[in-house]
């Protein structure tokens, strides 16, 4: 059995980015605080050490989800050592951390991270100094430079010991009552809860009543004990036992900073280059212009900039070099004719559909993935926290939703950080009102269909819409379902950092590939039930018009649902009933059921919309209910099937409505 | 006075924090112990949030939050 | 011949992702390839 470690420290400081460099995985890093969400584990390379990539935490006690993840990780799975990762650039208080764990007294290796960026700010670090301070071996590494992180294989953490002085820093009053409840504790508690008796005796006097339950709760003595001396503490000092402990430790580690940390110009607090980016990204007048700048241009840049390009020569390569291809292999295989057809017009004409469209969706995830590298999240987070206050929303419930703007999936993930159970619930439900990377094929099809003047406006159009449809509906939804108080805010703002261009290119590669993946297996299978309901009749016959078919029987069923959003055709009714699995299957069941290639397919879309009704199809597939992929993974974030039920009723209801007021009023303007 | 008296780019130090023991107590954890020195940096666009320096990072808080804490 | 060779497979694949799917969905588990774009942070890649 080889070993098992888990990295833990302070959100962003560089926990994924270590994991991923130990074990040769590409998890997601992101400039802000609370990418990682949930545990993830993997073998170093080349070793049979497992080590386990945590949420962030700044303490020991925990408010959110992913930190509830973390600390439980690290104090009931016993990990055999903790790599601590503490970002160099933001010493004192990662050192917080490393502080309490030393605390548990168990085997810790430090991870000094980001000494790149300390040698930046001109701060010289005296590693030594440290290192006996806390009598812990500590590993040096910063952005390209990660060779050290090869060390950890050859140290046995297990074997770890180290001297440091825990709890000197705490008054001679708090010390005293930590050895007097260590003293008490039975031999029996520690043998079952493996655990260090001072550092038990410590979260016994605190009041954690986590660790209580778990090792102790039978014992009231101790219990009782305990709360005696904390509260004789506390009425001494007149401030609460944890934030005692905090105050004192914080004051140690002051202490600490001014040993290690050598200002080398004498000038720690000078104005740093991200403080001067931030005077112009939160600027009081221009904030809000360069964030909508900055969204327009991406959407500008993938549809009208690169955009139009790419979608012709994705065109030329599938319906002329491909097909054409595979059409001359199956006659020289003497396929037959309608076996031709379900690979021509189902499995190409459908995967193809969506193909077409994925050099766009790369870059427009290569911009996703710039944002989120480069520190403005939290910033839009920072600007945007009043105008969601006023919604019922905190300011951090738009890190999901910007996270939702490429997919919602992590998007509905990322509300584990957000502390209150309220805005969590709700922030889930109104993520996937923001457009999403795989709605895009559709915008895409439609706009250069009737748009293609100012197809990005349309889009751009869309995109807010998103916005402020889960905004309004945000005020409704707290009036008459998600009462209560909305959360704190405290929102840590990351310096800027330059997005390093290899890992923005392989996170666009994901992206695209997992679009590709689904391409050959969701989209391929949809393609193929689709044209098989619509090449038979309910007697099994096979048709030689489809609109006599299965499908068509089908799907003129559905058609007066959506007659007054201006659409009464099957095809219409079936498209949104397979966007349901996943959105981009709109358009191959679009391409699929008219039965033409990749490159007719907006003109045929022409005979079947006008202008306005397109923007109204547009509508329903923004805001109607997500995919099959992010209800389940709604379902399992908000732990019920009722809650669950009731989002997908409520998205697809305002779905409805939207659309049918746009295509009501616009006739009423557009003749 | 408070975080909010500052004018931007000025300091104080932490002296008392009146505010409810959850946030108190998160604060603390990231460093805003009593006698720490704060910066104000700048208020948000419409007024709210603020962003504040301690310890060398950046920390965006409401205003209803910096209101109670006062500095010496 | 080449109809066969042809119509199996697809009709085969069709049907495992099918089931495939409806598996991850009920197990309210959203596999990274086959049913979600873009959540490599909601699947444990092992
Ligand atoms: N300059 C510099 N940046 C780094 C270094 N290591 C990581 N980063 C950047 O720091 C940011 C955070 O990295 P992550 O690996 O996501 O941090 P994390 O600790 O996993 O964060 P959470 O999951 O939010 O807790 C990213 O933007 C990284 O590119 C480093 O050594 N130097
Ligand atoms: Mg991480």
């Amino acid at each position: 059995m080889g070993h098992s470690y888990a990295l833990t420290g302070n959100p962003n400081s560089g926990k994924t980015t270590i994991f991923n460099e130990l074990t040769g995985s590409a998890q997601y890093v992101g400039n802000w605080s609370g990418v990682t969400v949930e545990k993830k584990e993997g073998f170093i390379k080349n070793s049979k050490i497992n080590v386990v990539d945590l949420p962030g935490i700044y303490s020991m006690s925990s408010s959110s989800i992913d930190e509830v993840i973390a600390l439980e990780y690290i104090t009931e799975e016993n990990p055999d050592g903790i790599l601590n990762v503490v970002s160099a650039s933001n010493l004192e208080r990662n050192l917080y951390l490393t502080l309490q764990l030393m605390e548990m007294k168990v085997p810790v290796l430090m991870i000094l991270n980001m000494m790149d960026e300390l040698s930046r700010k001109n701060i010289k670090l005296d590693v030594d100094r440290l290192k006996e301070i806390f009598d812990i071996q500590i590993i040096l590494t910063g952005q390209n430079d990660r060779k050290n992180l090869s060390r950890i294989k050859e140290i046995d953490l297990k074997g770890l010991k180290s001297n440091f002085a825990r709890f000197s820093y705490f008054s001679k009053e708090i010390q005293d009552g930590i050895r007097e409840i260590a003293s008490h504790i039975s031999l029996q508690t520690l043998t079952q809860y493996k655990a260090d008796p001072q550092w038990l005796a410590l979260k016994i006097m605190e009041g954690d009543n986590k660790i209580i339950e778990a090792c102790c709760a039978k014992d009231a003595a101790i219990i009782e004990k305990a709360k005696a001396i904390r509260l004789i503490i506390e009425k001494s000092e007149g401030v609460e036992f944890s934030q005692l402990l905090a105050a004192q430790r914080y004051s140690y580690l002051g202490e600490i900073a001014g040993q290690v940390l050598i200002d080398a110009d004498g000038n720690m607090d000078r104005e740093s280059v991200s403080e001067k980016i931030d005077k112009i990204m939160t600027h009081r007048i221009l904030a809000i212009p360069i964030f909508l700048g900055i969204m327009w241009t991406i959407y500008y840049i993938t549809i009208t900039g690169l955009g139009s390009k790419s979608i012709e020569v994705m065109e030329w390569l599938i319906s002329d070099l491909f097909t054409g291809a595979v059409k001359a292999l199956m006659v020289t295989m003497d396929v037959s004719t309608w076996l031709q057809s379900l690979v021509i017009d189902g499995v190409i004409g459908g995967v193809g559909a969506v193909l077409v469209f994925i050099p766009q969706i790369m870059i427009l995830f290569f911009f996703i993935s710039i944002l989120e590298d480069s520190g403005y999240m939290a910033r839009i987070a920072f600007v945007m926290d009043r105008i969601f206050k006023k919604f019922g929303l905190s300011g951090k419930s738009v890190i999901p939703m910007l996270v939702g703007s490429g997919c919602s999936v992590p998007g509905i993930m990322a509300t584990r950080t957000l502390e209150n159970e309220r805005d969590r619930k709700l922030t889930i439900l109104l993520t996937p009102f923001i457009s999403c990377g795989a709605k895009m094929p559709v915008y895409l099809l439609f706009v250069s269909a009737f748009f293609a003047a100012n197809s990005h406006w349309v889009v751009f159009s869309l995109y807010l819409l998103g916005i402020v449809t889960a905004m309004v509906s945000g005020v409704v939804l707290t009036k008459v379902r998600y009462k209560g108080v909305e959360s704190d805010f405290i929102l840590e703002m990351p310096p800027y950092r330059v997005p390093a261009l290899k890992s923005v290119l392989l996170h666009m590669w994901d992206k695209g590939k997992d679009f590709l993946i689904r391409a050959g297996t969701i989209i391929f299978a949809a393609s193929v039930i689709m044209w098989f309901a619509q090449s038979f009749d309910l007697s099994f016959q096979m048709v030689q018009d489809p609109s006599t078919s299965v499908l068509a029987d089908f799907g003129r069923l559905v058609a007066p649902v959506f007659a007054p959003l201006g659409f009464g055709d099957w095809i219409t009714s079936v498209a949104f009933i397979t966007g349901f699995v996943a959105k981009e299957i709109v358009i191959s069941t679009l391409s699929v059921l008219h039965g033409v290639s990749q490159g007719a397919l907006g003109s045929s879309l022409t005979e079947f919309y006008t202008p306005l009704s397109a923007y109204s199809f547009m509508v329903f597939v923004l805001l109607a209910s997500p995919c099959f992929a992010a209800i389940s993974v709604m379902k399992r974030e908000l732990g019920s099937w009722k809650e669950t039920g009731f989002s997908i009723l409520y998205q697809t209801g305002t779905a409805y409505l939207l659309s049918m007021a746009v295509y009501q009023i616009g006739s009423l303007f557009i003749k | 006075m408070t975080i909010i008296d500052l004018k931007p780019g000025q300091c104080g130090e932490i002296y008392e924090m009146t505010l409810d023991s959850k946030i108190k107590h998160k604060l603390m954890e990231m460093g805003m112990t009593p006698g720490t020195s704060v910066q104000f940096v700048r208020t948000a666009p419409l007024g709210d949030p603020i962003n504040i320096k301690v310890r060398g990072f950046n920390l965006g808080i409401r205003r209803d939050v910096a209101m109670n804490i006062t500095l010496k | 011949m080449g109809d066969f060779l042809l119509l199996v497979p697809i009709i085969l694949f069709t049907a495992y992702i099918v089931i495939k799917n409806m598996k991850n969905v009920k197990a309210g588990k959203c596999s990274c390839s086959e049913s979600c774009s873009g959540c490599n942070m909601s699947c444990d890649k092992k």
